[in-house]
């Protein structure tokens, strides 16, 4: 039974979910999930969960993303990137390097960042971007994000500008350039985005698509599914503990965080989750047998 | 550096430079650097596509114009400006006859999952050089690509391995050098020749170069030869003499100053640097071995003050 995690560098065009039913065909198996959604338009790394590891994929939350995005003064869409409609425009676009880096600096630190309307979360049962095909424009509760790198750089455009932004999960890329032109008395969207990192993976360690169709060993580009956990305190249980823990026992351990605590046996191999309960450490996920 | 012929096993998706940059002066070179630079901002692949041989000696009748560099000294190029992977387009009639849409999507987005192109503002790719900057823009758009054009560069002219060729032919090999961003080199096999030099008491290594190399004016230069790594003061002259050999292909030889070696079937390069005098006949052995003695001199000051520095280096 496979399973264990795939770094994939998505191109642009494809929804996160083309390329998870890509993966699907190639490694044969219905089991596969991904973690943190990138737009069609978007390129980078996508993190996949394969077979069992797709258990893992609800801690697999990594504090921190960063990626490389183009913005186009200008114009603002209702998508705030080139995917939507041009809703207004302007030719007040260019702006010096130095007043752009400036007013950059100013998203640095912790805020509120307002969801785009054109977006995948929900209020009141419904997803955000069904109510914007709608055309019915709703109040989006603003929500905690954090900003620790925001850098700037020219392009060959000068209407355009590289962001190289380090945030927190959950922040909207989009919203920060389409903020930025605005902050700058412009308009603006994204014309690219491309995630360069997700918690401790690099894009550059991702596949593409068309090598991992093409490669003999498919299955073996597959990473550990304690990757995923990598952000997770982790403990190593000893045999009895192990045997415990498989059995769905609840275990008196030593941590230092609240949990979820990643489990390994003495071999390294990886048994499951624990979660704090009343004193105890509870098994949330069980892996089975050994490469579960 | 990887290096294919053939459909590339990408891991990794590619910034691109699309061009044939025969010679990689400092234009090609500025795009190669964008490139790279680039590449790694995307976290991608830095990769070049490129043609060989040159795509105008496979369309034009006449063989195309002479070729500056060996391909092994295009690709000593690339790496050292950084390049992660060459694909090489066998440029045949079938190759010649695609579109520019189908060069675009098999070999940029197939098989080098392009993020990013880089080309020369004067590009040209595709049947009938149908492809350039705009075309390629307009495919990026609908493909997911960007595109962008290392804008000209020069004084005056802009750098082109025309411009080169030209330098080269009016013997301006100072032009020429400046342009390329290095000295114009030579790379080629020491064949036998008839060893009048030796019995005049100047031994010289006769270079066989690639077919339809592009060679400096005739004449006499100073420069220096690579043997084994080291780069070595030499008095290189670059004639006809048809009453030796058949065809018009010019003969480069180079004396290798204070070298005693035996350098017959290696490989060596042979850098110019100066032209010292246009080829001349003279009336009598003596005249000549004298002349020679006042080249060699010359030659010598020209290397002491180009130093220590590395033709084969890039600036």
């Amino acid at each position: 039974m496979t399973s264990g995690v795939l770094l994939i560098d998505k191109p642009s065009g494809l929804t996160s979910h083309d390329v998870v039913a890509r993966v699907r065909t190639v490694l044969d198996t219905s089991r596969v999930g991904h973690a943190g959604t990138l737009d069609p338009l978007a390129t980078g790394l996508l993190v996949i969960a394969v077979g069992s590891a797709t258990r893992l994929l609800r801690f697999a939350q990594v504090e921190t993303k960063r990626y490389l995005a183009r913005v186009r003064f200008g114009e603002a869409t209702d998508s705030l990137d080139a995917d939507g409609r041009v809703v207004s425009s302007t030719d007040d676009v260019l702006r010096p390097l130095d007043l752009v880096r400036a007013t950059a600096e100013g998203f640095l630190g912790a805020s509120f960042q307002r969801p785009p309307m054109v977006s995948a979360i929900k209020v009141k049962g419904r997803r955000l971007h069904e109510l914007a095909r709608e055309g019915v424009e709703v109040e989006r509760p603003e929500r905690p994000i954090e900003v620790t790198r925001f850098e700037v750089r020219e392009t060959p455009d000068p209407r355009e500008w590289d962001l190289d932004i380090e945030c927190s999960t959950g922040t909207y890329v989009r919203v920060l350039g389409a903020d930025l032109a605005e902050r700058l008395g412009t308009l603006g969207h994204l014309v690219a985005l491309r995630r360069l990192r997700s918690g401790a993976h690099d894009v550059t360690e991702a596949v593409t698509l068309e090598f991992l169709e093409q490669c003999e060993d498919a299955p073996g580009q597959m990473r550990l599914a304690g990757d995923l956990l990598a952000g997770l305190e982790s403990v190593v249980l000893d045999e009895i503990q192990t045997v415990a823990m498989r059995r769905g026992q609840r275990l008196r351990l030593e941590a230092t965080s609240a949990g979820p605590l990643a489990a390994y046996d003495s071999a390294g191999e990886l048994v499951g989750v624990l979660a704090a309960r009343e004193e105890l450490w509870q098994p949330d996920v069980v892996l089975v047998g050994v490469n579960a | 550096m990887k290096v294919t012929r053939y459909d590339l096993e990408l891991t990794r998706p590619s910034v691109v430079a699309l061009g044939v940059f025969d010679g990689v002066h400092l234009g090609h070179q500025t795009i190669v650097r964008r490139v790279v630079e680039r590449a790694r901002e995307l976290g991608a692949a830095a990769s070049v596509v490129t043609f060989d041989p040159h795509p105008a000696a496979v369309v034009s009748s006449s063989g195309g114009p002479a070729v500056l560099a060996t391909l092994s000294q295009r690709l000593e190029w690339f790496e050292q400006l950084g390049v992660d992977q060459v694909r090489l387009i066998d440029f045949t009639m079938d190759i010649a006859r695609q579109s520019a849409e189908q060069f675009v999507d098999e070999i940029l987005v197939a098989q080098l999952g392009a993020l990013s192109v880089v080309v020369g503002d004067d590009a040209h790719f595709g049947r009938a050089r149908e492809g350039n900057l705009e075309t390629l823009r307009v495919l990026g758009a609908s493909r997911g690509f960007e595109v962008e054009s290392a804008g000209a560069l020069g004084e005056g002219r802009r750098y082109s391995s025309s411009l080169v060729r030209e330098l080269l032919g009016e013997g301006d090999v100072e032009g020429a050098n400046h342009v390329l961003g290095r000295p114009f080199t030579l790379r080629g096999v020491v064949m036998h020749g008839d060893a009048r030099g030796r019995q005049i008491g100047y031994p010289t290594a006769n270079l066989d170069t690639q077919e339809h190399q592009a060679l400096p004016q005739l004449g006499i230069y100073a420069g220096l030869t690579r043997v084994e790594g080291d780069w070595i003061p030499s008095a290189i002259s670059v004639g006809t003499r048809p009453q030796f050999y058949d065809g018009a292909r010019p003969l480069v030889e180079s004396y290798v100053i204070d070298y005693r070696g035996d350098l017959y079937d290696t490989e060596v390069d042979v850098a110019f640097l100066s032209l010292l005098r246009p080829e001349a006949r003279f009336s009598s052995l003596e005249a000549l071995v004298e002349q020679m003695g006042r080249d060699v001199a010359a030659a010598r000051e020209i290397c002491a003050t180009y130093g220590s520095r590395r033709p084969d280096l890039l600036g």
